[in-house]
C-alpha cells in the first residue's frame, strides 16, 4: 500500500514523538488561553468586516451606482475580487485531494488549515456576484425551479450559470470533505478536555465518533473517494470561472489558453495565501515540529511550478496575439503592457513571474523570511493579474468614443477590505476552536516517520564509525 | 436509557502489539466484536476479514442516476418545456450541458456517500458518544470482546503483551457494524 520509502526523504515530524505528544502539542492552543495577539487579530479583522458590511449596506441601499464601474467597464473590483478569492480557495482542495491521490505524506500537516481557507475564501468570493447583480431580491432566479414566468428556465448555455453550479458544488463538497476529516479530531477534544462545557460542545460536533473499526474503514474509503471526486472538481471550478471570460468576444478574453492558465494561477495564488498564513501560524502556535522547513520547501516548489506555468501562459498570450496577425488582438496586448494601465501589467509580471523564480535556488526556498515576502507578492501579483484581465480588456471598447477609464470607489475598496476581514475573522476563530493540524492523520504517518528517524539515526552512527 | 451489557476489553498503546493480539485472538477463535483506535489500522481489518465498504458503489450509482437526471431535466426544459433560440444554438446544445451535468454528478455522489456513511456508522449530530475508554481517541487501542469470551485466555494474553484487561458496562450499540 505504502510503496517504496526513500531513505533520503526528510522526516516530516521533528523530534521523537508519541501519539500523546501529538495530541498535546496540537490541542495546546485550543485548550489554553489565547494570547493578546489573537485578540488583537480578531478585533482588527472583525472591525474590517464591520466596515465591509457598512459598504455592502450602502451598495444594497443605493445600488451599484455607488461603485466606480461605468458603461464601458461594467466588471470592476467585484469580479476581480471574486476570481481572486476563488483562486485562493484552490490550494486547499489541491492539497487535500490531489496530493492525497499522489500519496504525498507532507500534506497531512497543512491540509486542515488549507481546506479551512478554501471554505472561507469561497464564502468571500460568493459575496461579490451576489452584490454585482444589482437586484438582490431576485437572485434566486438563477436556480432552475418550476416557476410561473412562462415557465421560463435559466439559460443552460451561459457560463455564468455554470459558474454558479460549479462554485456551489465546490463549496459544499469542500465543506463535507473538511468536516469528515475533522470528526475524529473533534472526538479527541471531547475525550481529552477537562471542561464540561467544551466536552458537551465538541460532543455535539463530533457526531458520536468512537473510532471503531468500521467507522475508520468507512472514513478512509470516503476520504479517498471524495479526493477522487474533488480532483476533477478543483480543475473544473477555475476552468469554468475562466469560461466567464473566454466564451465572450472581447480581445484579451477570447482565448483558448484561459482554462489551464486560470487553474495554474489559482493554485499559485492559493499556495501564496497558505504560505502567508502558515508561516505566521506555525510561529505563533509553536507548531514548528509539525510544519517544518521541509514542508515550506515543498510548497515553494509547487509555487515555483505553478508560477512558471502562469509565466509561460503570459508569454504564450503575447506570442499568439502577434502570430494571429489580428491587429485588434495585437493592440489589446500591446495596450496591456504600454497603455494607460501599464503599471498594473508590470506589477503582475514582477510579482508572478520574476520573484517566484528565485525558488530555483535551495537557499531561497528554505528561507522563511524570503518565502513570506514572496508569498505576499504572489497574492498581490495575482490580484493584479485579474485587474489586468478585467479592466485593460474592457477599457478600450469597440467604439473609440466609448473608451473610458476605471477607478474604484471607496465603497468597492471597502467591500474588498470587508471580505479580507471576513476571511481573517473566520480564520482566527478556526485556529482557536478547531485543531489546525489533522491530528489523526499526523498519527497515521507517525509510525513510518519515527521508523525513518530511527533508520537515519542508526545510519549516521555507522557513518561516523567508519 | 439504552440497554447495557458487560463487555471484556483489552487495551494497549502500541499498534504492533494490537495486531499481534488480534492475530492470536483470531487463531484461538475468540470473536472480536470491535476494535477502537486513534488511527485507522488496516492490518486489523485484513485479519478480521472485515468486508470492503460498499460506499464507493453507492456513490457511483447515486452520481450516475442524479447526473443522468440532471441531463434529462435540462434537455426537457430547453427542448420541450420552453424552447428558445439562444444565438442560433440548437435546442439541445449538448456541450453546454456538460458542466452542469458534471457538477450535479459530483455533488450528489459526494453527499450521497457522506450521508450514507453518517447513517450506517451511527454518526449523527448531537449523538451522545459513550467511548469504552476516553483514551482510545488519544493514544490507546481497545479490543472489544463478548462477555462469554474465555476470560483466563484474555487475561493471559493481555499479560503476555503487557496490555490492560478490564470488564466494562457499555451500551449495546457501542459495536458498529
Amino acid at each position: 500500500m505504502q510503496g517504496y520509502e526513500s531513505p533520503l526523504r526528510p522526516v516530516l515530524v521533528k523530534g521523537e514523538k508519541t501519539y500523546k505528544d501529538v495530541t498535546r502539542d496540537i490541542l495546546r492552543p485550543i485548550l489554553g488561553k489565547p494570547s493578546w495577539l489573537w485578540y488583537l487579530g480578531l478585533t482588527a479583522s472583525s472591525l474590517a468586516l464591520l466596515w465591509g458590511l457598512y459598504a455592502i449596506g450602502r451598495t444594497i441601499f443605493f445600488g451599484i451606482g455607488e461603485w466606480g464601474i461605468n458603461r464601458t467597464i461594467g466588471w470592476g473590483w467585484a469580479i476581480i475580487n471574486f476570481v481572486w478569492w476563488i483562486g485562493i480557495g484552490h490550494a486547499g482542495t489541491l492539497i487535500s485531494a490531489i496530493l492525497l491521490l499522489f500519496r504525498q505524506k507532507w500534506r497531512t500537516a497543512v491540509n486542515r488549515s488549507a481546506e479551512a481557507m478554501t471554505i472561507f475564501a469561497v464564502m468571500c468570493a460568493g459575496l461579490f456576484p451576489l452584490l454585482h447583480v444589482g437586484r438582490h431580491l431576485v437572485v434566486f432566479f438563477i436556480f432552475p425551479y418550476p416557476n410561473s414566468r412562462g415557465p421560463l428556465w435559466v439559460n443552460f448555455n451561459s457560463p455564468l450559470f455554470w459558474d454558479v453550479t460549479a462554485i456551489t458544488t465546490y463549496f459544499l463538497v469542500s465543506l463535507l470533505f473538511w468536516y469528515i476529516g475533522l470528526i475524529p479530531d473533534l472526538a479527541i477534544i471531547r475525550d481529552y478536555t477537562k471542561s464540561s462545557i467544551k466536552r458537551k460542545i465538541y460532543g455535539i460536533l463530533s457526531f458520536g465518533w468512537l473510532g471503531s473499526l468500521k467507522q475508520w474503514q468507512r472514513w478512509e474509503t470516503i476520504s479517498l473517494h471524495l479526493a477522487g471526486l474533488a480532483t476533477p472538481l478543483v480543475l473544473s471550478v477555475h476552468s469554468i470561472v475562466s469560461f466567464d471570460f473566454a466564451t465572450s468576444v472581447i480581445p484579451g478574453w477570447h482565448t483558448t489558453i484561459f482554462p489551464p492558465y486560470f487553474v495554474a494561477g489559482a493554485v499559485f495564488s492559493g499556495f501564496g495565501m497558505v504560505l502567508t498564513l502558515l508561516l505566521i501560524a506555525r510561529k505563533a502556535m509553536q507548531l514548528e515540529d509539525y510544519i517544518t522547513v521541509d514542508h515550506i520547501e515543498y510548497m515553494n516548489k509547487i509555487l515555483l511550478a505553478t508560477g512558471s506555468i502562469v509565466g509561460t501562459a503570459y508569454l504564450t498570450e503575447l506570442f499568439i496575439a502577434w502570430y494571429s496577425g489580428n491587429i485588434y488582438e495585437q493592440y489589446a496586448f500591446w495596450n496591456r503592457a504600454f497603455g494607460p494601465y501599464w503599471w498594473s501589467y508590470w506589477i503582475m509580471m514582477a510579482c508572478n513571474v520574476i520573484f517566484p523564480q528565485t525558488f530555483w535556488i535551495r537557499k531561497f526556498r528554505r528561507n522563511l523570511w524570503w518565502t513570506f515576502i514572496v508569498s505576499i507578492l504572489v497574492n498581490i501579483g495575482m490580484w493584479f493579474e485579474r485587474f489586468v484581465i478585467v479592466v485593460t480588456s474592457l477599457h478600450r471598447d469597440y467604439l473609440p468614443s466609448a473608451w473610458s477609464m476605471y477607478f474604484a470607489s471607496w465603497v468597492e475598496v471597502s467591500i474588498y477590505i470587508g471580505t479580507i476581514g471576513l476571511f481573517f475573522t473566520l480564520f482566527f476563530l478556526f485556529i482557536r476552536f478547531f485543531p489546525v493540524i489533522a491530528i489523526s492523520e499526523i498519527k497515521h504517518i507517525l509510525g513510518s516517520e519515527m521508523a525513518l528517524l530511527k533508520r537515519k539515526k542508526s545510519s549516521s552512527v555507522v557513518e561516523t564509525e567508519n | 436509557m439504552k440497554k447495557e451489557r458487560i463487555f471484556q476489553v483489552i487495551l494497549t498503546d502500541d499498534e504492533h502489539r494490537l495486531v499481534e493480539i488480534v492475530k492470536r485472538l483470531k487463531e484461538a477463535d475468540q470473536p472480536v466484536l470491535d476494535v477502537y483506535s486513534p488511527v485507522p489500522v488496516e492490518e486489523v481489518e485484513h485479519i478480521l476479514e472485515v468486508p470492503e465498504s460498499r460506499l464507493p458503489k453507492a456513490g457511483f450509482w447515486i452520481g450516475f442516476t442524479m447526473g443522468a437526471a440532471a441531463l434529462l431535466v435540462m434537455i426537457w426544459m430547453m427542448r420541450y418545456s420552453y424552447p428558445i433560440v439562444f444565438g442560433g444554438k440548437p435546442y439541445i446544445p449538448w456541450p453546454s450541458f456538460v458542466p452542469p451535468t458534471f457538477e450535479s454528478t459530483v455533488l450528489t455522489s459526494a453527499y450521497g456517500m457522506g450521508i450514507i456513511m453518517f447513517i450506517v456508522s451511527k454518526l449523527v449530530p448531537m449523538m451522545k458518544a459513550h467511548p469504552i475508554d476516553p483514551r482510545v481517541t488519544d493514544y490507546m487501542f481497545a479490543i472489544l470482546l463478548d462477555e462469554n469470551a474465555d476470560e483466563n485466555f484474555l487475561k493471559q494474553l493481555a499479560n503476555e503483551f503487557s496490555a490492560e484487561y478490564k470488564k466494562v458496562n457499555a451500551a449495546e450499540d457501542v459495536v458498529i457494524t
